[in-house]
């Protein structure tokens, strides 16, 4: 006998769905689209509470050191920018944000952790903001990225484990 | 694209971050769907999820309590989930290849990378409705079809331990009947 057994999904959802005639007029991207326009107002503002828990975060860093729990929080903030800082509108913070995290991802061993480079990447993302530098082709932030971006990756190419050790860290 | 009426269907939103749940909602209504629920962390979601039934969950990775990853394995849980076999799409800012697989070896129907868009989340939920795969229990995994598409061409071993032949299945079925 085969230990592999095929399931039929437990609920057929074509029987709760109606396919529309393109004649229909709707298109569900384009509304989506158009509200998403309509909440764009907000996004300022979101992305300055998303620096502030940044900060904040970055702040219990200088505070207590780096430890596991504040490097997870500092993770996890940048993480969140890194994902919706291009929905945003901020695309050049959501970069150095996902830099940020590769850092903290890549090097498991946190005594060679560079905390002034990681302080800069704060820095960089909070001035970002401030700023309101929202287009990708920002000379000055263009600029940043990169040299943030290389640093990181010199860093990391040092202490990186060579070996795919990285499946047994824990962050996600 | 193949429009389609989601305004009967029930959706789960699982993310931590509160202007996230903002935009996947605002998403989720603008496709025309009405019932949809939040939740902040994968505790709060698993238990929406066996309460409210949703027809789909969309959930990120990262999260406190427990992640998406958790998550999904409790709601694909043969034993303890209300509807083991509901789509499940996961939305993260992990691109990397080793978690895209992770997430399938996990049992989630569709991945679907930030920067979350308009066109790219739809796309998704209506591959779940218009193309649902069926779905395989093998070892430790339950989850749709990693097998998206069947490869005439291939050559190679059946992977799946233990599979049998189609000639084995019909000397089966006429050994059964």
């Amino acid at each position: 006998m085969a230990d592999y057994e095929i399931v039929k999904p437990k609920v057929d959802l074509r029987k709760k769905i109606k396919i529309l005639p393109n004649s229909s007029g709707m298109d569900p991207v384009a509304k989506a689209e158009e509200a998403m326009e309509r909440l764009s107002i907000n996004f300022g503002n979101w992305m300055r509470d998303e620096v502030a828990k940044l900060q904040y975060a970055w702040d219990m860093v200088e505070k207590k050191d780096m430890t596991e729990e504040s490097l997870d929080k500092l993770f996890r903030s940048a993480h969140d920018i890194k994902g919706q800082a291009h929905t945003m509108g901020f695309p050049l913070a959501g970069h150095i944000a996902g830099s940020l995290c590769e850092l903290i991802e890549r090097i498991p061993n946190r005594e060679n952790l560079p905390k002034d480079l990681l302080c800069k990447h704060v820095q960089a993302i909070s001035a970002v903001v401030k700023e309101n530098a929202r287009e990708e082709d920002n000379v000055i932030g263009k600029e940043l990225v990169a040299e943030l971006g290389n640093l990181s990756e010199e860093i990391i190419s040092k202490f990186e484990p060579q070996e795919d050790t990285t499946e047994n860290t824990d962050k996600k | 694209m193949i429009n389609v009426d989601l305004s009967q269907l029930r959706f789960l939103i699982v993310e931590d971050n509160t202007h996230m749940r903002r935009v996947i909602r605002t998403l989720i209504n603008g496709f025309g769907a009405r019932e949809v629920t939040e939740a902040e962390d994968g505790a709060a979601g698993l238990e929406l999820f066996q309460t409210t039934s949703p027809d789909i969950v969309i959930t990120d990775w990262y999260m406190p309590i427990f992640s998406g990853i958790e998550l999904t394995r409790m709601m694909r849980s043969r034993e303890s989930s209300s509807n083991p076999t509901v789509p499940i799409i996961m939305l993260t800012g992990h691109s990397e290849k080793r978690k895209v697989i992770e997430a399938r070896d996990a049992g989630i129907t569709e991945f679907l990378c930030k920067p979350i868009s308009a066109k790219a989340l739809y796309a998704r939920v209506a591959n779940c409705l218009i193309n649902p795969r069926s779905f395989v229990r093998a070892g430790g995994f339950y989850g749709p079809d990693r097998r998206r598409f069947s490869n005439p061409l291939y050559k190679g071993a059946e992977r799946r331990a233990g599979a049998i032949s189609d000639e084995q299945k019909s000397d089966e079925l006429k050994e059964a009947s």
